[in-house]
């Protein structure tokens, strides 16, 4: 069986696993000082996206990102190296979706404000 | 009880890389260069330094179970035959007549009581002395008791035996390090050879590439979720644990509970089921193994791989798999087994368009080498060190390489 490519529904299955490893304990922490209780949000995380590797696709993942990517957007607490690694992640996620998908507004608006959260500057060499 | 070793996260290497640059403040690993790759004076010194050094795996203690037992494996450039003796003692020695250079045996198999050459019918002891020739009395001056195969040293650990035709080389226990305990932890020595139906105990595939290319890739789990999206959804990839020294390492990863919504995927996940005589702990896990310098092992829970890479030229490497399964297995785990097998053909299939790729990749003018991700492809990274300590043309290479780039670039 040839490599899947971009267009194989299975294409985007590159994407989860730095997501999956990261994503929930880092947010986790923000949960933790923004009065949410981190043990729900990381087992939260990791259900849904173990859901989105077993039985998402492409377009469900890029709304998982959005929504994710509010979440560290409107983080207001003290956790700065949590949001900023979050941050990282999430706009290269941004950026290695363009593989299976293009960009839409929602995604460069979700991009801006990453940036603004103070931990990917706009970097016109990646876009 | 798990191996007395503790599992570490497979992300965090336990020795520094020795070959690195300098790079905008950032120290970066880089990979072999290119050229490593097609070199016929690194070739010569891979098959010398590398393969006619290592311990070799040669087969599994149920096939040598009684006299006359034998196996075969080739050891860089010489073929090695191992043997169970009338005494019990298992033998290593070559697998070369000493009369006119052909081999003895093939494969694996049953002698009788003696190894009979099938090309003059020398014919020799099954400890390797040469019993008798016909028409011995032509020969000027045959002195029997003089001609013997050469012994090598053979080593057994956790039902897998292995070869070495370097005295000076270390121990196998050394070499194998926190490998030894885990095989056994496994019970792989309560094992069995499965055999084709028309009794073939090893598979054969040969690969138009460069030995270390395929190594390379078996080494890593970066591309896996890349090339390989069915193990993304069949493992938790996140959750590896494992252990290594610097030449072998083992590691294993939880299956996910839940269901694939791929048919196949989701048989196969209701069928998982560990092998009596394996530990309660490995319920619902997946092991790898990876021994220096080519041998490799994927356990499953219903059955286990060996793959082993043999190099037959610069760009011409043979994989020779053996299955071992439990003497007393169920249809359940031969349907699993069956299901693993057609899956593993997929990713094979997606391997080979890989390696195929590189392998035109890396002959590129254009390319010297490339960085290596310390967490994910750390086991590269100890691989290609022990390959630059052992082998004094990579250094000579990447400085040639290095130059090039160097001039190409003012």
């Amino acid at each position: 069986m040839p490599r899947p490519d971009a267009s194989h529904p299975d294409g985007w299955l590159f994407l989860p696993p730095e997501v999956e490893a990261l994503v929930p304990r880092l947010l986790a922490r923000l949960a933790e000082t923004g009065g949410g209780s981190p043990d729900e949000v990381e087992r939260d995380l990791r259900d849904r996206i173990e859901t989105l590797i077993l039985e998402g696709d492409a377009e469900q993942w890029r709304s998982f990102l959005r929504e994710v990517t509010a979440m560290v957007a409107e983080y207001a607490g003290e956790d700065a190296e949590a949001r900023r690694v979050l941050a990282s992640v999430l706009d290269d996620q941004f950026l290695l979706v363009r593989a299976v998908l293009d960009l839409e507004p929602p995604d460069l608006e979700a991009r801006g404000r990453l940036a603004q959260a103070g931990a990917t500057p706009p970097s016109s060499s990646r876009v | 009880m798990e191996p007395s070793t503790v599992a570490t996260d497979v992300g965090s290497p336990t020795n520094t890389p020795d070959t690195r640059a300098d790079h905008q403040g950032a120290v970066a690993t880089r990979s072999l260069p290119g050229v490593a790759y097609t070199d016929p004076v690194l070739y010569e010194q891979e098959l010398t330094e590398v393969f006619e050094r290592a311990w070799i795996l040669a087969g599994h203690v149920s096939e040598l179970a009684e006299p006359g037992q034998y196996v075969t494996v080739d050891v860089g450039r010489e073929p090695v035959l191992v043997v169970r003796g009338h005494d019990g003692e298992l033998r290593a020695m070559s697998n070369v007549c000493r009369h006119r250079a052909s081999l003895l045996l093939e494969g694996t198999g049953q002698t009788r009581s003696v190894m009979r050459c099938p090309y003059h019918a020398w014919t020799y002891e099954l400890d390797g002395q040469l019993a008798a020739a016909p028409s011995g009395q032509g020969f000027a001056c045959l002195d029997r008791d003089q001609v013997r195969l050469p012994q090598f040293r053979v080593g057994v650990v956790g039902g897998l035996v292995f070869v070495c035709t370097d005295p000076g080389q270390m121990s196998l226990a050394d070499m194998l390090g926190p490998v030894a305990p885990y095989l056994e932890w496994l019970n792989v020595s309560g094992l069995t050879v499965h055999r084709s139906d028309d009794g073939e105990a090893r598979w054969t595939e040969d690969f138009e590439e460069n030995w270390k290319v395929l190594a390379d890739n078996y080494l890593e789990d970066y591309h896996v979720p890349v090339a390989h999206p069915s193990l993304v959804r069949l493992v938790d990839v996140k959750e590896t644990i494992g252990d290594n020294n610097d030449w072998s390492e083992w590691s294993r990863v939880p299956y996910r509970t839940r269901p694939s919504r791929d048919p196949r995927e989701r048989e196969y996940q209701g069928l998982i089921r560990r092998m009596p005589g394996m530990p309660e702990e490995f319920e619902g896990w997946m092991g790898h193994v990876c021994i220096w310098p080519t041998t490799f092992m994927e356990i499953y829970p219903h059955h286990i791989d060996t793959w082993q890479l043999e190099p037959h030229g610069r760009l011409l490497t043979r994989a020779t798999t053996m299955t071992l399964v439990h003497p007393e297995a169920d249809d359940r785990a031969r349907r699993a087994r069956e299901l693993m097998r057609e899956l593993n053909v997929d990713i094979m299939g997606q391997d080979v368009d890989i390696t195929t790729r590189v392998q035109r990749g890396v002959q590129a003018p254009s390319y010297h080498s490339g960085i290596l991700n310390d967490e994910q492809e750390f086991s590269v990274i100890r691989f290609q060190a022990r390959l630059r300590e052992l082998l004094p043309r990579i250094a000579e290479l990447e400085a040639t390489a290095t130059g090039a780039r160097s001039v190409a670039s003012s």
